[in-house]
């Protein structure tokens, strides 16, 4: 999926130029910090995560262990991958895909759950019901919200030349 | 990536997804159904019944001939006196050769054969045919957290089995319900009365106990099954066949104006059965068991219920003009009258007006309720009979409600006597409409103005109160509300109240199931239930169904009745009808149960406010209900 491959950009010429005029050159045509990079996404993880584990913590406590550790892997997951997309270099670029995949997966999985909820309660009750199925469709879009359009759409710019470029990976 | 490549990458990323959902679902509903049982027709049911009974009598074998399929198991259950005496298992490959094992084993049956002749006839048999079995929970790690573990069965349809030694060892839907083992867990802090969720460490100890063994069944080895069932018709109406029962309650009697009055008068019984010699009423009666609160000594009581219950026996009384209904009616306003005798909470005004209060002897502080609901009983009363003799009391107490009415119509809650001061601040559900349906009903009776000018401004108040942009998404418990603007109509005449009431009833329409809409829980429609996982409870069927007529009433006053309103309290009476206990219904009902209403179809406790307000639907619904 690495549209932004190495093969596409052109080795640049290595002649030898003057410190100043080198210097001259970098002052005019450098390029501006790129804000996803430094600013956007950051932001927008450290605003996700502490969503995410204020209503893990105050609106949907759960008393079962392994409940709980999948719950607080998404706002730790998307605080590491905020972390990292803000600390740059090649290891925090891996760390950051890493985080953001699993915290993607963690959602999924989140999906699947209630997918199997529903189905455990249709096949236990007959039927599922106008009402229930609402709630988990709700659930589902809430989860898409809050969960996964954060890690697709950082992930999507990480593995973008752009993204490499910002992270100096390239 | 080539274009085809890109193509068939398209695709799966659009359709790989949803195959593999789709598959989980498949999976997991395919493992956790058990299909509804093929039921069996009513001369298999007969003779089935008729093999079993023969061994019940200690008569020859009658051998049983049908062919139908069992899933190994069919249980015996005979039921005497309310209770169940004996269970007989019987295994085969078919219903009749499982029968003809109970039978044989019920024959040998020390507790059978100790019964005495008189007995057996009359005892009743319930047959239960396992049809179907699918595993207990092992999904709880990869559902949402406590969805398996609080819907683990359907309550009071499913029973719960193990596999011990070889021989499945079986706890019964209806013992389930009866051990209290189905409602059990509180998801919540914040509604501490709500409980669902089942016992799995109790129902392994019982079934543990059953099997004969000194350790509990672990919850891995317990399994669901699903059962046909039924139950022998009352020897009075012998030789119809056995009863089929689905949640353990058999078919409902169809609605007339007949049977709701027969119905009503029936829970009137009741009441009058469970009212003590001092005024005071049992109140609350567990059918399964037979244990009753003591009326002398008991502290859970409440005064508001039973100024309620005395309202809708003086209702009754009014309505049917039965004499058997007016010693019970003064013997518990005479409990009342001894209440007040004792003076706690009378005072004089300071512009004279005399007041009084109801408080119970065992309360610091006094409930508008109590007082409201009293001056409703004991109006009712007086347009029942014409008897003047407790209107001086019932003015006292209207009195005493002026008195907490703020000048914008709300009314205060509380009022310590003690301290001669009402609470400002304190606001509890019901009293407001309580006591706007106090004012209206004394309105009628006196003709004072003055009632009737308190009245409007207190359902002007309640009405108001959600004029604010998200007050037009919900209703709060408007029941009283509902049946005080009819109360009060011609002389609160403001048509904003038939539509609130017409707007709420739409409300409530959300939460009321129609048939085929959850088809393994028919048994619900007509009942008021947020979701079909949870049995409703029996009681907003009839409270919310007193409001409905008021608001269908209401509409005919204006020349604009609701027909959705109309088709809502035929709804909710038809499913009361089949949950009040009645002689078809009363084979497992210890002490005087004919009238009664539980809980709900998995609760057996009787409170006397269940009755009351189911029964006062009934009767209500009674004038009109055959009207085109």
């Amino acid at each position: 999926m690495a549209r932004g491959s190495a093969g596409k950009g052109k080795a640049r010429a290595k002649a030898p130029q003057r410190a100043d005029i080198v210097r001259a050159a970098a002052e005019v045509t450098a390029p501006k910090k790129d804000l996803r990079r430094w600013v956007i996404y950051p932001a927008l993880c450290v605003l996700f995560a502490t969503t995410q584990a204020i209503l893990i913590w105050k609106v949907v406590p759960n008393r079962l262990p392994s409940a709980n550790f999948h719950l607080w892997t998404l706002p730790i997951l998307t605080y590491i991958m905020g972390i990292a997309t803000l600390r740059g270099g090649r290891l925090a670029w891996q760390i950051a895909i890493v985080s953001g995949s699993l915290a993607l997966l963690s959602g999924i999985l989140l999906i699947v759950r209630i997918i199997i909820s529903a189905a455990f309660l249709s096949g236990v009750y007959g039927a599922f019901g106008k009402a229930a199925a609402m709630t988990a469709l709700t659930s589902v879009a809430l989860l898409v919200e809050l969960v996964a359009l954060l890690p697709i759409f950082q992930l999507k710019y990480l593995m973008s030349r752009a993204g490499r470029k910002a992270m100096g990976t390239t | 990536m080539t274009r085809q490549k890109r193509l068939i990458a398209l695709l799966l990323v659009w359709t790989l997804p949803s195959l593999v959902f789709l598959s989980i679902a498949a999976f997991v509903y395919t493992t956790y159904r058990i299909p509804p049982p093929v039921r069996l027709d009513d001369g298999q049911r007969t003779a089935v019944a008729a093999t079993l009974r023969a061994a019940l009598t200690q008569a020859p074998d009658v051998p049983c001939t049908i062919e139908a399929p069992v899933e190994r198991v069919l249980a015996a259950t005979v039921w005497s006196k309310g209770r169940a005496v004996v269970r007989a298992n019987g295994t085969g490959d078919t219903v009749c050769a499982a029968a003809t094992e109970a039978a044989a084993k019920l024959r040998g049956a020390g507790v059978v054969k100790a019964m005495a002749p008189e007995d057996r006839e009359l005892a009743r048999i319930q047959v239960d045919v396992v049809t179907g079995s699918a595993p207990l929970g092992g999904i709880e790690a990869y559902a949402v957290p406590g969805i398996a573990e609080m819907l683990a069965i359907n309550p009071g349809v499913e029973g719960i089995g193990s596999v011990i030694a070889g021989n499945r060892v079986l706890l019964l839907p209806h013992e389930l319900v009866a051990a209290k083992v189905l409602a059990v867990k509180r998801p919540s802090n914040a509604v501490p009365d709500f409980a669902m969720g089942v016992d799995l460490v109790r129902i392994g100890n019982l079934l543990g106990a059953r099997a004969g063994l000194t350790t509990a069944v672990a919850p891995d080895q317990l399994f669901r099954f699903r059962t046909d069932t039924f139950v022998e018709a009352p020897l009075a109406k012998r030789p119809a066949p056995p009863l089929q029962l689905y949640r353990g309650i058999p078919a409902p009697p169809p609605l007339s104006a007949k049977s709701l009055r027969e119905a009503a008068l029936e829970g009137g019984r009741f009441l009058v059965a469970h009212l003590a010699a001092n005024g005071r009423y049992i109140y609350e009666h567990e059918l399964s068991t037979g244990a009753q609160t003591d009326p002398l000594r008991s502290s859970a009581y409440s005064m508001p219920r039973h100024a309620g219950t005395t309202y809708f026996l003086a209702e009754l009384y009014r309505i049917t003009k039965e004499e058997w209904l007016r010693e019970p009616i003064e013997r518990a306003f005479a409990h009342l009258a001894e209440l007040l005798a004792k003076g706690r909470c009378g005072a004089t005004l300071p512009d004279g007006t005399e007041i009084d209060c109801v408080i119970d002897k065992t309360e610091s502080v006094a409930q508008l309720g109590s007082t409201a609901l009293s001056v409703v009983a004991l109006a009712e009363y007086q347009r029942a009979t014409g008897d003047t003799r407790y209107l001086p009391l019932a003015t006292k107490f209207t009195s005493f409600l002026l008195y907490m009415q703020r000048p914008d119509g709300s009314f205060r809650h509380l009022y310590d006597p003690a301290k001669k001061q009402y609470d400002d601040k304190a606001e509890l559900l019901y009293y407001s409409g309580e006591a706007a349906l106090a004012l209206a009903r004394m309105y009628v009776v006196t003709k004072d103005q003055r009632y009737a000018e308190a009245a409007r401004k207190g359902l002007e108040w309640l009405v108001d109160w959600y004029d604010f942009f998200m007050g037009g998404f919900f209703y709060g418990e408007e029941h009283w509300t509902c049946i005080a603007a009819e109360a009060a109509y011609p002389a609160a005449d403001n048509p904003e109240y038939k539509e609130f009431c017409h707007g709420y009833g739409a409300f409530l329409r959300a939460q009321q199931p129609a048939p085929g809409e959850h088809p393994d829980q028919d048994d619900f429609v007509g009942a008021y239930n947020m979701t079909s996982f949870v049995p409703p409870y029996n009681t907003p069927a009839g409270s919310r169904t007193e409001a409905m007529i008021s608001a269908y009433l209401l509409g005919k006053h204006h020349g604009d009745p609701d027909p959705a309103v109309r088709e809502q309290i035929r709804a909710a009476l038809q499913y009361t009808l089949g949950q009040q206990i009645r002689p078809e219904t009363d084979f497992n009902v210890v002490g005087y149960g004919i009238g009664g209403m539980p809980g709900s179809p998995i609760d057996r406790n009787v409170r006397i406010d269940y009755v009351q307000h189911v029964c006062s639907a009934m009767i209500r619904a009674s004038e009109w209900i055959d009207e085109p």
